[in-house]
Formats: C-alpha cells, structure tokens, sequence
C-alpha cells in the first residue's frame, strides 16, 4: 500500500532525504541492513536471465539460475583437494531427488527411487507421474534433442512403476548415459502439468507463460525479479532439503571491472566472471578468496577442410610449428591455464597428450609452407568476439607469429551472435574459439565436434577410421581399458590431421569473499548458489 | 494560428519519419549475419532443436512479410516481442525508460547549471582565472571518455574514499525499491514518503549524473562562452555600458539573453549526444535503463529490442526538437513572425 502523501510529509521527507543523501551516500541502510546481510548472499552476475525455460538456458549465468529453481534427479558427487576446496568427482554421483539410482549391465536401463517429501514450489508432489510428464515436456519441447543424444527419444521410454519408482529405458547405450538423462539442463525437473494449462494452439508447450513464470522444483524460489536489475530468491518452503541461506540477491552488474570492485570493497559475496587478467592481483586483496580449478574449457585455432590452402597438410603443420604457445599462456591467460596437446580438451577423461609433437618452431614452419607451395602474399579474414579478451588477444598474438611467416591475418572484430552464426553455417576459414563439454568425458567431446554431423564441427572434419572410433566411444562405458584405446587411437589420427590446433585450456577462476562456504567446483562451472554459506 | 500550423507540419512530418526509420532498421538488422536461434540454444543444440526454435520466432518466414508484419504491429502499438526477456518490447521499454528519463533529465539539468553559468562567468571575465578555468574545463569536457570517465569517478569515490555508494544499479541491494507509481524512483519515493528508498536511488544517481553532465555541460559552456563573447562585443552593450547600466545588469538581463538562442539549439542536439552517453553510463554504472537494453540485445542478435530502441529515441529527438524550436520563438519573436 502506498503511504498517503501530505504536504507537510512531502515537504519534510524531501528536505530531510536530500539533504541526508548529500552527505551520507547509502551508508545509513548498509548499516541498518548489515546484520540481515549474514543471511543474504549477494551475487555479482554479467546479465540478466533470459527466461525461465530450462529447455533454453544458453550460458553461465541462465545454468545457474536453473541449478537454484529447478532440480534435477542427481549431481556430481564431491571431493577435497588437497587444499580444502571442493571439486566434483566423476566415480561418485550425489543424490537429491533420486534418492537412490540403478543402471542395468547393459546401460540400456536406469531406475531412480524418488525422495518421499519431494514437492514443487506449489505443494504439489513431485512424484513418478510427475517425472515422467517433465521429461515428456522436455521431449515435446525444444529439449528432445538434447534427450534423444542421450538414448531417451520419446516419452513411452519412460516406466512409471509406483510413485516413487520410475525407469528410463533407454533404445541404445549411452557412455554418459547416466549423467545426461538425470543431471544435464534437459533433465531439470518442471511442473509439466502446470505449464500446459497455459498452452495455446500457437504455443502446445505452454513455453510462453514459461518464459518469465514458473514452478519452481529447486531449492530456491524466485521472490522478486526486476528485469535487466536484480533477482532474489528464497528457499523453497517445500524443498525436501534445507538452505542454508535467507536469501540471494543476484545483482546484474555488466561491467567486468565494476564487478571486480563491487567484490572487493565487500558490497557483494560472490562474482561471476571476473576477467582473467584481474585474478593475480585480486589473490593479494585481503578478504577476497579465489578458487582455480584446472577445466575442460579448451581453447582451439580451427581451420576449415572446405578449401585449400587450410585443407592442406603442410599448411596445418605450418600453423601447428606456428603457434606461439607460450606467450599465449603468459600474455593472454597470465599463467591461469595449462598447455592443451590433443583434439580434445584437458581434464576429460580419455584425454591423451602425447600425441601432439608440435611446439613454438618457425623455421619447421617455414619448411612446412615451403612444401603447402603457398602463394605470396596470402591473407585470411579471421573473426573475432569484439569483447572477449580471450580471443582477441590470443588472435592478435598468432597474427604476430603468423607475419613472420609472410600471412597475413586480417582481424574482423565481430558480436559473438555473428561469429557463431557464421562457425555454425561453416563459412568461416580459420578462427579462435573455446568449447567446453558439460560431461568431462573425451566421447562427449568427440560427440559434439568431430563426427560429421556434430553440431560444432564448425571445419568439416572428416574421417572416416576417425568417425568409426568415435561412434563406438560414444556407446562404450567411461573409463573402460577398450574405450580408452579407441579414444587414443582416435586422437592419434585427428592430431595427425591436424583437426585443430590445440592452444591451451584455460582455469576457472572463482572470486568471493572469504566468508563464503561451501563453493564446490562442477564440470560446467556453473556454481551451485543452494550449497553455500555465510560464515 | 500560424504556430499551431507550424506545430501540426512538424507533427505530420514525425510519421514519415518513422516509417523511413523502422524501415532502415529492419533492412540493417536483416543484413547483420547472426541467427538469433543459435544464440538462444547455445552450444549443446542439434539441427532439429535449431529448426523448430526458428520456426517459433518466426525466422523462417521472408523478410518483406516479417518487415509487414512488423509494421501491422507497430500500427497497433506493438513492437514486437525480445526472444532474450520473453516480455513485448514495449512493456520493456516501458519498464526501463523511467531510469533513462531520470538520468538523462537530471544530466541535462545538471549540465544546463554547470555549463551556463561557466560559459557566462568566463566570457564575462575576458583573461581572468575564471576564463582560462572555463576553458580547460571545456577542453577537458569535450575531449573526456564518457566510459572512462564514469569509471574514474567510481575508482576514485566509491573504490577508494567510499563515500559514493556501489554501482550496482538504481537502489541498494538491500533496499525495497519504492512503489511503483511513475517508474522513476526519486519521484515514487518522494510520492510515497520512502526516504530510505528516495536516500539510496538518490546516492546512486549521483555520480552518473556527475558523469554525463560533466561532459555535456562542457559543450554547453563553450556555447554559451562564445555566444556571449559576441554578444559582449556588440554596439548596444557598448551603448549601455555608456548609460551606466551595471555590469551585472548588461550580463545578465542584455547579454545573455540574445546569447541563449545558440544555446538553447544546442542543447536540443545535446539529447541525441545525451542519449548515446546514457547507454555507455547505464553500462559502467550497472543502471537498467533503455541504453543498456539495446545493448545487451545487440550484442547476442535480438533485433526487436533494437528497433523498439530506435524508434523510442528517434521520436524523443523530434519532440525535443520540436520543443527546441518553440523555445526559439519563444525568446525570438523575429523567428516567430518571419
């Protein structure tokens, strides 16, 4: 209810806040508000969310708001580093939801057991039935591709056997089978029945009501969003597990650097994507903690096999011997990174990394060009993210490197919409780029990218022994001594090809301060906000 | 009579205008290569996921019926809906033009009482510490980064005194906004008697008022500066210089009157200047206002809320200058009569 504005209110109210906010900023609510802030985790985020449809979530900051309001049956299991921080383990798998979770000899069958007090944000149960019409929403919705590449293509897979029982049956085996049908975005928990009250004959999904409301199945609940500015949320009164925080506040903070500074003066706990070039001196500033973790998150130099000269060998090795892979780890990732020597990245199982011979040699890059029989002169338009230091500098370095050799990089700085528009419809020549796997597993990432019609085979890369291999590592169980062969021969051949030139994989960095607990590091780096803690 | 024919032309010129302008826009965002789909889907998406979310937005269809669909709506007041907030671009807009408003006119305010005075006082003062002053801040002003500037501002108040409160947008974290009357927050909390909330929204626009005035205002008072230097100069302050009219008098009531006229056309052209700089400080300030919406829209292929944008800010310059040109008649009547 609005106060009732009187002329002597008015008048006094205004005198006493302006005078009042000339000289004391916003000091006097940060003081009567710091005991509440215990409670309160403020968060520093780059952007808004676009929308609450998990089917959707594109990027780091969308992940994270649906890991808060929507769950999902597991998560990665957990384990301390040797420095006390915590990290996801890939041989461990956390329950939630599924309180407990079978997998058949064959991987064709997963059974989950449903928590018994498990409810959306509504009270209504979240039970058998109710998995079963998520997962048909998904399926129904744009989230069929995602569920189809895991062995789950259509709704009458899923057995519903009592209330707290329910099997996928998946139609072939999935390496990540496991992982990707209960704990990836498409397997967010959402109240089906609820949003298909609000379809229509244009919308069957109910997918437009969903774009700003929802019921949540997360820990949290959104209380307040204000779009472009904030969002809070509070626990879920129904959540079958406790938070431990009051609330969270999301503040939306578009510039790198404000965030950095937002931090560390203390006016938030926890910020999102700190630039990489602040984190050495943000290690020094007393109250601040930050977190590197070794990622997947691999950083590449594609070049297309659509046209010569970039489809020849020599020319590949060329640019292989070119790189300069040192001063790119120094310059470009201040040291937050590790070298990266094979077609997929560190840190995933399968990974191999001697089976890339190449290092900084201009002169074995010169006799490689020397044998491409290039022409003189030769120049090629490369695209780069106007706004991402990553790639601008590590291109404006392999240009450097790359003028000792007589080419010519032409730089196009571009919004990053052109740019992956442009590698999806594979009409770019030659490009830096990252890719990270959601799943740490070399199969995922040869999934994605290196078979034929992978989605982000940018370079039409193809071969056939290659594809075989591939095809079978997607299907065989992680970590088996026969999928571990394949995917090093694999490897063997695409380094050999010279697929992509590796540059380096990159750290993860998170920032926060000192009193945050519990921050536990996900293979998709999207923090899990429900887990922390004030302390 | 004939001013209101003057304002029914200009009015009726207005509509073209627009219909010109929403029709560049259209053909410029058409050209630009990005598939708003791809953005939305991200990385982990298949060639079917691809298809059918173009199909939904409508992607699929050619430009001319997606450009005559597009103006169908805005006939009916809709600019068509932003894929990346799920919202109407109108209720977006509509949602974050009060921020720019408050920033922009409290700017404009600020830099009309910076840069007049200063124009007045250096021109008045010919030679003098005040002069050479005016000057170097107009120097300063015009030559400043809007961006780098803000972020001066924040390094050196908030950062290291702490005196200024955190960017991170319109009101404390913290702090309820006030309720929603107008959209402005200085407005709704004086409304409403919310002075925790009129206190915090105020300390939060302070420094990028400071920001986008400190520059605008340069411009104002180099203007203002030369306008008056003419006027100083000319046979009638001589005159009254010679009746014994007071200094203050030929400054003030002569002067600087017959040396607003540029001024006040300057100021008109200021908002088009005004409302490029909103974007960059809505930006460093963390300020949810349009600027930063047409931005942020740009940048991952969201086209409607850019040509929302546009079409917002073009009919905000005419109407500016619209009212520029009355204001003109208003302290010359010659222009009025001729």
């Amino acid at each position: 209810m609005p106060h009732e504005v009187t002329r002597r209110r008015f008048t006094f109210g205004t005198l006493g806040v302006l005078g009042g906010a000339a000289v004391s900023g916003d000091l006097l609510p940060l003081l009567a508000e710091a005991a509440k802030r215990k409670q309160v985790l403020r968060v520093a985020i780059e952007r808004d969310f676009e929308t609450l449809r998990p089917e959707l979530s594109a990027g780091d900051t969308a992940n994270l708001l649906r890991r808060l309001i929507y769950t999902t049956p597991i998560l990665w299991g957990m384990q301390q580093r040797p420095d006390g921080s915590l990290i996801y383990d890939m041989n461990s798998i956390e329950t939630g939801l599924a309180t407990a979770y079978k997998v058949s000899e064959d991987r064709l069958l997963i059974e989950f057991t449903l928590h018994p007090n498990a409810k959306f944000a509504n009270g209504d149960p979240i039970n058998g039935q109710a998995l079963k019409e998520s997962y048909a929403w998904f399926l129904g919705a744009k989230g069929s591709g995602q569920l189809r590449v895991n062995g789950l293509p259509s709704a009458d897979r899923i057995e519903v056997v009592d209330d707290l029982t329910v099997r996928l049956h998946l139609d072939r085996p999935v390496a990540w089978g496991l992982i990707g049908n209960a704990l990836l975005s498409s397997s967010s928990i959402v109240h089906a029945r609820e949003i298909m009250k609000h379809a229509t004959p244009d919308d069957p999904y109910g997918t437009r009501w969903l774009e700003t409301k929802t019921i949540e199945s997360g820990p949290f609940v959104i209380e307040n969003w204000q779009k472009g500015a904030m969002m809070s949320l509070v626990p879920n009164p129904h959540a079958f597990q406790s938070a431990k925080l009051e609330r969270i506040v999301l503040q939306i903070i578009p510039d790198a650097s404000t965030r950095r500074i937002v931090l560390e003066r203390g006016d938030v706990d926890f910020a999102i994507q700190i630039a990489t070039k602040d984190i050495p001196d943000l290690r020094k500033v007393s109250g601040v903690k930050v977190l590197s973790y070794p990622s997947a998150r691999g950083w590449w130099l594609g070049m297309t096999w659509n046209k010569a000269p970039f489809n020849n060998l020599h020319f590949r090795r060329a640019m292989a011997w070119a790189m300069p892979y040192e001063t790119l780890l120094q310059v470009v990732t201040h040291g937050l990174a590790e070298r990266s020597r094979s077609c997929v990245p560190n840190n995933v199982s399968g990974y191999v990394e001697d089976l890339w011979p190449y290092e900084t040699n201009l002169e074995k890059a010169r006799e490689e060009l020397a044998q491409a029989q290039m022409p003189e002169g030769f120049t090629v338009t490369v695209p780069v993210y106007a706004g991402d230091l990553f790639d601008e500098e590590a291109t404006v370095l392999i240009k450097e490197s790359l003028a000792k050799l007589g080419i010519t990089l032409s730089i196009q700085k571009m919004p990053i919409g052109q740019k992956r528009t442009l590698m999806t419809k594979k009409q770019i020549d030659m490009a830096v780029y990252d890719w990270r796997p959601w799943v740490p597993d070399a199969g995922y990432f040869i999934y994605w990218n290196w078979l034929p019609d992978s989605f982000t085979n940018y370079w039409n890369y193809l071969n056939p022994e290659a594809q075989v291999l591939g095809n079978e590592a997607i299907t065989m169980a992680i970590g088996s001594p026969e999928r571990q062969a394949k995917l090093r021969r694999f490897q063997e051949i695409v380094n050999g090809d010279i697929g992509l030139v590796p540059l380096f994989t990159q750290f993860d960095n998170l920032v926060m301060r000192e009193h945050v607990q519990g921050y536990v590091y996900y293979p998709d780096a999207v923090p899990v906000l429900a887990k922390l803690s004030l302390g | 009579m004939e001013l209101i024919s003057y304002i029914a032309r200009r009015i009726a010129l207005i509509m073209p205008t627009l219909l010109g302008a929403s029709l560049v826009m259209f053909v410029l965002t058409t050209l630009i290569p990005g598939d708003p789909a791809l953005m939305r889907l991200g990385n982990f998406a298949t060639a079917e996921q691809l298809q059918s979310l173009r199909e939904e937005m409508g992607l699929t269809r050619p430009s001319y019926e997606r450009y005559m669909l597009y103006l169908g709506g805005l006939l009916r007041g809709d600019m068509g809906r932003s894929w990346r907030t799920g919202n109407l671009v109108l209720d977006d807009l509509q949602v974050r033009l009060p921020m720019s408003l408050e920033l922009g006119v409290c700017s404009m305010l600020l830099a009309i009482a910076i840069g007049i005075p200063a124009g007045v006082s250096g021109a008045a003062s010919k030679d003098s510490v005040i002069d050479y002053g005016g000057k170097a801040y107009g120097i300063l002003g015009v030559a400043m980064p809007l961006f780098w500037g803000g972020l001066v501002l924040v390094y050196v108040f908030y950062f290291k005194l702490g005196i200024a409160p955190a960017p991170t947008g319109r009101i404390d974290m913290l702090v309820s906004p006030p309720t929603h009357l107008t959209g402005s927050y200085l407005l709704d909390s004086v409304f409403t008697g919310d002075l925790e909330a009129f206190m915090s929204s105020a300390a939060h626009l302070v420094l990028p008022v400071i920001t986008l005035a400190f520059v605008t205002g340069a411009s104002i008072a180099r203007m203002t500066y030369t306008s008056m230097r003419k006027v100083l100069a000319s046979q009638f302050i001589l005159v009254s210089h010679a009746y014994g009219v007071s200094p203050r008098s030929i400054v003030y009531k002569f002067a600087l009157k017959n040396a607003l006229m540029p001024v006040v056309t300057l100021i008109g052209l200021q908002v088009g200047f005004l409302i490029g700089g909103v974007v960059l400080v809505e930006v460093v300030f963390s300020l949810p206002g349009i600027g930063r919406y047409a931005v942020e829209s740009l940048l991952v292929n969201d086209f409607a809320p850019v040509q929302g944008f546009v079409l917002l800010v073009l009919v905000v310059y005419l109407v500016v200058n619209l009212l520029v040109d009355l204001l003109y008649s208003v302290l010359n009547p010659q222009v009025r009569n001729g």
